[in-house]
């Protein structure tokens, strides 16, 4: 019995010590782009937001579904002006937090349309953000390749 | 023989095992089946202040490098313009085009900028492989060799 307690013991010291809570954030329906050059920041940013959008152009903002168009409403969204106000003013009122120090952080599906992705930047920058982060997946089927003959590059 | 000669052997307490095992094992499973290997995400950072000047003034005297992505109704890829040269759909064109640029020395890596102008309908994978293409790349000793960090994007139509 105790070689086998042993294990288990040890699978679950595993289990707990590679489980990975800031993946609670990431949505399971947004698939990321791919990118060879995605890495995380050296620096994450002091005041994040995400902002996810799925490939049927779903807006997610924490907990809450939102809406842009008012054509596109859905039963349990809200528009996605009003969630950002209200996110902002709590940030304003509780921690003393500007729009302009958050970071938005875009988690779009790689087949979402890059226009709907403008427009979901547009409102964001209406309430006052201005920084902003595209997020990638490292690797996988994205462009790559090295422009670099003999010799490399060499800033000048 | 007396009663106060009989020995008591003393009673070893005996753990129960089976209600933490059990739980354990739930505890495992449940582990097991939540266990997700975290892909690595990262960022690309693009700044867009709300009342930025118009792009041609924005970075000291420096026009920003223009970037055009076409695409069709489906949002396939149809078109890479760099500046006014035309480039079909070949990012490591676009991505040559602009080592080669960067190569000449006309312009202060640092603040070189690009400006992306998509079409609504493009895939958002295609404007991240745009932005990738322009941002940098890995040399073959597996080194990220960054080019242009400073991203914008025309406001749509």
């Amino acid at each position: 019995m105790t070689p086998m307690i042993d294990i288990v013991f040890l699978l679950m010291t595993f289990f707990i010590m590679v489980i990975n809570f800031s993946q609670a954030e990431s949505n399971e329906a947004v698939h990321l782009p791919d990118s060879e050059l995605a890495q995380p920041p050296e620096t994450p940013p002091s005041e994040p937001m995400t902002v996810q959008i799925d490939a049927d152009e779903n807006i997610y903002l924490g907990s809450a579904r939102c809406w842009l168009d008012p054509s596109a409403v859905q039963p349990g969204a809200r528009p996605l002006f009003e969630v950002l106000s209200e996110e902002l003013n709590m940030k304003k009122v509780v921690s003393e937090i500007r729009p302009e120090d958050i970071t938005l952080i875009i988690r779009a599906d790689a087949d979402a349309s890059v226009g709907f992705v403008q427009r979901v930047i547009q409102t964001c920058q209406s309430v006052g953000i201005a920084t902003f982060t595209l997020r990638a997946k490292h690797g996988g089927e994205g462009f790559a390749g090295s422009p670099e003959s003999e010799g490399g590059f060499q800033p000048l | 023989m007396s009663l106060r000669d009989v020995k008591v052997s003393p009673e070893v307490p005996k753990l129960e095992m089976t209600p933490m095992i059990d739980i354990v094992f739930n505890l495992l499973a449940f582990f097991i089946i939540t266990f997700r290997i975290p892909a690595v995400e990262g960022d690309f950072n693009i700044k867009m202040p709300v009342n930025a000047p118009p792009s041609s003034e924005s970075m000291d005297e420096t026009a920003p490098l223009e970037i055009t992505l076409r695409s069709n109704e489906a949002g396939d890829l149809t078109a890479i313009v760099f500046g006014q040269i035309p480039l079909g759909t070949d990012m490591a064109r676009l991505r040559t085009e602009v080592f080669d640029y960067l190569q000449t020395g006309a312009t202060d890596i640092s603040k070189t900028e690009a400006e992306f102008t998509a079409d609504g309908d493009l895939h958002y994978s295609h404007l991240i492989d745009a932005i990738t293409a322009v941002s940098g790349y890995v040399n073959p000793e597996n080194q990220v060799v960054k080019l242009i960090e400073n991203i914008k994007f025309t406001p749509p139509k």
